[in-house]
């Protein structure tokens, strides 16, 4: 580090560390200052960093890294006004291990630099939680002009193969809600210690090896986080509670992406499959309980807390009701105007409101019981609810269970899981057995599926035959969504000493998101 | 311009740094601040440019280096807030060996 002559010391105090907020660190500076150094390093702890030793990966020789910011980790890594209605673009020079490949949410480099130097540039502004960096034994390859997949070398192949769409998806995403405005969009698949499904980090979307499937069944995921490119990264939350604003619009939009794509059914069986996921949520919470509002009121707790169905269901939901107010162009025009009007910003509920009522109610003469969706419990009575043909010939099948098995090789994942989870509390071993030895459910390639099966099979008694297979899927993933379930399963049917030995042998390979969630449940 | 340079106990930093985990402090959220999750003031505050030179060891488990703010102030008083949490400073840099403060602000 050479400091430039100008760079003159100051003095800082560190605040004593709150729980949820972290510690203030206050510089003293003159009133014309426009501009500081900050020396540090971070800790081995800082929640920020995915430390991956070789053996957490596919390739088994190097070790990787990878940051998640969201929802307020980036101050663990950098010192930075942590809000997401602080945006900044930002440059930054990375020193590697020979021979390993650094990315970040700006323009990438595709190839390893020989001697382990990397410069970025995102010249974009950006919240805080969207500045991102992956460090590890990285290829690439092209999928279209501007697409393409970062893997590991063994995943990559795969990955490139799952993802084949993806071109078309930016071209379509385009033609709804205007220019795509990041330059590049690639997918870095991470190795299995990724805590969550997908971030939306922005040109570099980084997302769960779960999802190469072998079956193309989850690609929905990359129209997710591509989708966030508009909402969420053009237009951001203002604040943690206005959360619904990143995640109700990208799911709201993610299916209008699937649907140009693949059509209208395959995208009501998906919607369908999350309401029930919705209704179970505002069922567990309450239906009175103020956790259901679309805004959020996260003062105080931890903004991980307002990571639900209730942000991205009930918030695609409300933006469904509104589309189906008048005619769909009308909605697809509004919305694109008000990415297009204020992109680059941050937004509260509030603004949206305020656009929605002179932009689209009352210029079409609408109206809507607005406040009761937003700030009001529950799910509304004028929701509009999904109804899958295909998923309810799969439940028939599972309740039918008894009387014989199905006769299908033809279902999608979705349809299975939808099935495994509706087979009767009553079903025997046997039974189960049946299944198993017929379509391979504990062996399947597709985590959707095993997860589904095994927490109906653990919970049917089911247990000591696949234990070995649960337990390599517990110590080979470590997405939360998967692993919260079955641990959960195994906890309630008497399996805890059984859940805590995996947990201990799985922990080093689980980010800090999914260990401290999982080893609360087993304490 | 230039700082008065006061000298603050480093060792005081790594206190902090260090007791953090077992000695949190009350929630500091209050309803004056317009984000609730943030100690610093992204109102006042605005942020331009961020600045990166970061070096990754895989053996320690640490990035260190810096951070360079660019930033414009509504109300520019003589102090600004970042967030931070489990940040440390940087023992190992021969400069800092020397210079027992390791912040640094600067007038173009």
């Amino acid at each position: 580090m050479t400091l430039g002559k100008e760079e003159t010391p100051t003095t800082f105090t560190l605040e004593p560390r709150d729980s949820i907020l972290g510690s203030a660190l206050r510089i003293k500076l003159s009133p014309n200052t426009n501009y500081l150094t900050i020396h540090y390093s971070t800790l081995p702890e800082a929640a920020a960093l995915g430390w991956m030793d070789a053996s957490m990966t596919a390739g088994k020789k190097r070790p990787f890294l990878f940051t998640q910011g969201q929802a307020i980790l980036s101050r663990t890594w950098f010192p930075c006004v942590d809000s997401p209605s602080s945006r900044f673009t930002y440059a930054a020079e990375i020193e590697t291990p020979d021979g390993m490949m650094a990315l970040m949410s700006a323009k990438n480099p595709q190839q390893v630099s020989p001697d382990g130097m990397y410069k970025f540039e995102m010249d974009k502004p950006v919240p805080p939680y969207l500045v991102a960096l992956a460090v590890g034994d990285i290829s690439f390859q092209p999928i279209g002009k501007r697409t393409g997949i970062y893997a590991e070398p063994s995943m990559l192949k795969k990955a490139a193969w799952e993802f084949a769409d993806m071109e078309k998806m930016v071209e379509t995403a385009e033609g709804l809600y205007g220019p795509y405005d990041w330059g590049r969009y690639d997918v870095l698949v991470l190795p299995t210690g990724f805590p969550f499904g997908g971030m939306e980090n922005p040109i570099l979307t980084f997302a769960t090896p779960t999802v190469i499937t072998g079956d193309r069944s989850l690609v929905s995921l990359v129209a997710h986080e591509l989708a966030h490119s508009w909402s969420g990264n053009l237009v951001t939350n203002a604040t943690w509670d206005d959360f619904w604003m990143n995640e109700g619009f990208t799911v709201y939009f993610e299916r209008r992406i699937m649907e140009a794509l693949y059509g209208a059914e395959y995208v009501e069986m998906l919607a369908q499959l999350e309401f029930w996921e919705l209704e179970d949520e505002v069922r567990a919470f309450g239906e009175k309980n103020p956790d259901t509002h679309l805004k959020g009121n996260l003062k105080g707790r931890n903004p991980d807390d307002g990571v639900g169905d209730i942000a991205y269901q009930k918030g695609a939901s409300f933006l469904l009701m509104l589309e189906r107010l008048t005619d769909r162009n009308k909605w697809d025009e509004f919305l694109k105007n008000w990415f297009q009007a204020n992109k680059f910003t941050s937004k509260t509920t509030e603004d949206f409101l305020a656009y929605l009522k002179t932009d689209y109610l009352e210029k079409h003469g609408l109206t809507a019981n607005v406040d009761e969706w937003v700030y009001g419990p529950g799910i509304p009575a004028n929701c509009p609810r999904p109804n899958s043909t295909k998923l309810a010939i799969a439940e028939k099948a599972a309740t039918n269970i008894v009387n014989a098995i199905p006769a299908t090789k033809e279902w999608t994942p979705h349809e299975w899981v939808h099935f495994v989870r509706n087979l009767p509390k009553k079903t025997t071993v046997e039974t189960l057995k049946k299944l198993d030895s017929q379509f391979n459910l504990t062996n399947s390639g597709n985590a959707e599926i095993r997860c589904a099966w095994y927490d109906t099979a653990i919970r049917r008694g089911y247990v000591k035959e696949i234990l070995p297979q649960v337990e390599e899927f517990l110590v080979g993933i470590g997405r939360r969504r998967f692993l919260m379930p079955v641990y959960t399963a195994l906890k309630e049917t008497g399996h805890v000493e059984d859940a805590r030995r995996i947990f201990t042998k799985a922990k080093p390979g689980y980010h800090a998101v999914s260990y401290g969630s999982i080893e609360q449940l087993l304490k | 311009m230039p700082f008065r340079h006061l000298l603050l106990s480093l060792a005081c930093f790594i206190v902090f740094s260090c007791k953090n985990e077992t000695t949190p402090a009350p929630s500091k959220a209050t309803s004056q601040r317009p984000d609730p999750h943030s100690l610093a003031d992204p109102f006042n505050d605005k942020m331009l440019e961020l600045q990166l030179k970061l070096k990754v060891d895989f053996d320690k488990k640490i990035l260190s280096g810096s951070a360079s703010w660019s930033f414009d102030r509504k109300e520019k008083t003589n102090e600004i807030i970042f967030d931070t949490d489990n940040l440390t400073n940087r023992k190992s840099d021969p400069w800092e060996r020397r210079n027992p403060n390791h912040l640094y602000a600067r007038t173009p």
